[in-house]
């Protein structure tokens, strides 16, 4: 699992750097910041959702996919839009 | 002097020699292999790593009166388990809980209660196989051991010797291989450590500790029975055994009474061939006499010997297993490499959590935030500064649901399986300040650790289990 995920994790950067130098979007250090975090946090909750499951709690699996992923995709959801809408107000 | 081959495997060697993509692909073909006792105690079977977040300290977490504990030493025979429960709630109130145990029994069979089928119950019924560590002579209870195993000496050699360091390594060795999750050893010191022994075992036969070279039973019908543990048997191997966990969560049930009893049934086995082993490399191994009789507090041992701390519930709280481990000791005169106490801080958790005092069936357990000197009746020991229990409330529900509970144990958030990575933050946070402790309690609830629901119970049946229950 974890190999499939990597593997779409270094795709989807290796696009997504390619389509920021492209159109020469500029992110700051901070949305990097909340780029990286976003995705550890996402990560972080993937593996204890895999893992609670493993552990025969399923309840504390979806609980925990909630209050982590939740706030994981908002980061990243932050890490896309900011950059995104300055390029766009820059014109 | 002893001496040891080297273990530097094949293996080993040809990676030194920068042929590692070679050596890693034959070594994928080849499974690990043990050729003699050296080699696994060279391994990492033998070590006892502990993670960072596990600090070793001089002093228990628990606070221990050595003099008060030698002052009144504990009867064995006091327990919840033997004359203890008729002693302290009359003979009447006892038969008429032990009756209405009985009668639910027969009622809940019939209802198909879950937990309580007769499936389950037949499944709790297995037990009663071994009760003595003498299989083959059943009724023969002896701390003793076997004692069938030929010897070194009786072969004309000299009995085996290695330092306390090598013998604490296979002596763990030699344990995990027969089915212990953690091993460790405490040495048995006049003043402190030796007080944790009983006076008596279950039955009431005392045990003395005398200046004699060899070890002493006499078992007399007419009263006079005692047991001798020569004062030069200074070490304790300390050893836990894993109850399967998806029996433990469905408590109280006849599920969750097996959970135990597979244990404490395995250990007759397990001590024997530990008994028999020390005796053939010319060692004295005392142990249990019968299942459910130990020769002291295996708490007050796995704390001593680092293996754990004292919980809410006056069990040893394991940093590997949380409460999900039965813990068993034995006495021998081989020298051991002692383990200290430790801190991880599961006895400050149980300070706020008071998840097993507030969801105990029974409400026998202390819902104080700070642990007494006040113990609650004779049933337990002095000495020791506990949450105490009242037994025979804990003990009395027991018989009226015909099972031995242990929903506490089960609800402890430390009793977790620890594949999810969310686990060790929480034991890294919780070994490092307390801060977080009602918060991280909170998380529990939420998450919805603990007991299964009654629904999930019969789930049991159709689920795919591991061998022995856990992996």
């Amino acid at each position: 699992m974890w190999l499939i995920i990597g593997l779409i994790i270094g795709a989807g950067l290796l696009a997504w750097v390619y389509w920021i130098r492209e159109r020469h979007v500029k992110i700051t250090w901070y949305e990097w910041l909340l780029g990286i975090i976003g995705l550890m946090v996402l990560l972080f909750a993937i593996e204890n959702f895999t893992k609670f499951l493993a552990e025969h709690e399923t309840r504390a699996a979806w609980r925990f996919l909630l209050i982590a992923g939740l706030p994981s995709l908002m980061l990243l959801s932050l890490y896309f839009l900011l950059p995104w809408r300055r390029h766009h107000k820059a014109g | 002097m002893t001496k040891h081959h080297s273990t530097i495997s094949r293996r080993d060697f040809m990676k030194t020699l920068g042929l590692g993509s070679v050596g890693l692909g034959m070594s994928a073909l080849v499974a690990p292999a043990f050729h003699d006792l050296d080699e696994m105690m060279a391994s990492p079977m033998a070590d006892f790593k502990r993670p960072s977040w596990v600090k070793e300290t001089n002093k228990p977490t628990v606070d221990i009166d050595w003099k008060l504990m030698g002052q009144d030493p504990y009867d064995g025979s006091d327990c919840m388990w033997e004359k203890g429960y008729v002693k302290a709630v009359g003979e009447t109130v006892a038969n008429a809980i032990k009756a209405q145990g009985a009668e639910n029994r027969i009622k809940w069979i019939k209802e198909k209660r879950p937990g309580f089928t007769d499936k389950d119950w037949a499944f709790n019924a297995s037990r009663r196989f071994f009760q003595t560590p003498d299989y083959l002579n059943p009724g023969n209870q002896t701390f003793l051991g076997p004692q069938t195993a030929p010897t070194l000496t009786s072969m004309g050699l000299p009995r085996y010797e290695g330092t306390p360091e090598e013998n604490a390594r296979m002596v763990r060795t030699f344990l995990k291989v027969h089915g212990c999750s953690e091993v460790a050893f405490c040495e048995l010191d006049t003043n402190t450590t030796e007080k944790i022994l009983y006076k008596c075992d279950a039955a009431g036969i005392p045990y003395f500790i005398r200046d004699q070279d060899q070890p002493e039973e006499v078992i007399d019908p007419n009263g006079k029975s005692y047991r001798v543990i020569p004062k030069r048997a200074r070490s304790v191997i300390v050893y836990t055994m894993r109850m399967a966990p998806e029996l433990l969560r469905r408590v109280p049930t006849y599920l969750s009474y097996r959970a135990a009893f597979i244990i404490y049934e395995q250990q007759c086995l397990t001590q024997s061939w530990l008994q028999q082993f020390m005796r053939a490399l010319g060692y004295m191994c005392l142990g249990w006499h019968r299942i459910t009789s130990s020769l002291g507090s295996t708490t007050g041992f796995g704390v001593m010997a680092g293996l754990g701390e004292m919980g809410r519930t006056q069990h040893l709280i394991t940093p590997e297993h949380g409460q999900t481990e039965r813990v068993f000791c034995a006495i021998t005169d081989m020298p051991l490499a002692p383990g200290r106490p430790i801190d991880f801080g599961a006895f400050n958790f149980c300070k706020t959590c008071k998840k097993c005092a507030e969801l105990c069936p029974s409400r026998s357990m202390s819902t104080d935030t700070e642990p007494t000197w006040e113990k609650r009746g004779f049933y337990q020991r002095s000495g020791v500064k506990a949450w105490w229990r009242y037994e025979p409330g804990c003990r009395s529900w027991m018989y009226n649901v015909d099972n031995s509970c242990g929903k506490c144990i089960s609800v402890c958030p430390f009793s977790k399986l620890y594949k999810a990575p969310y686990h060790d933050v929480v034991r890294e946070i919780s070994s490092n300040t307390t801060l977080l402790n009602r918060f991280l309690r909170q998380m529990d609830d939420f998450l919805g650790f603990g007991a299964r629901p009654e629904e999930d119970f019969e789930k049991f049946w159709d689920m795919d289990v591991p061998p022995w229950g856990y992996e």
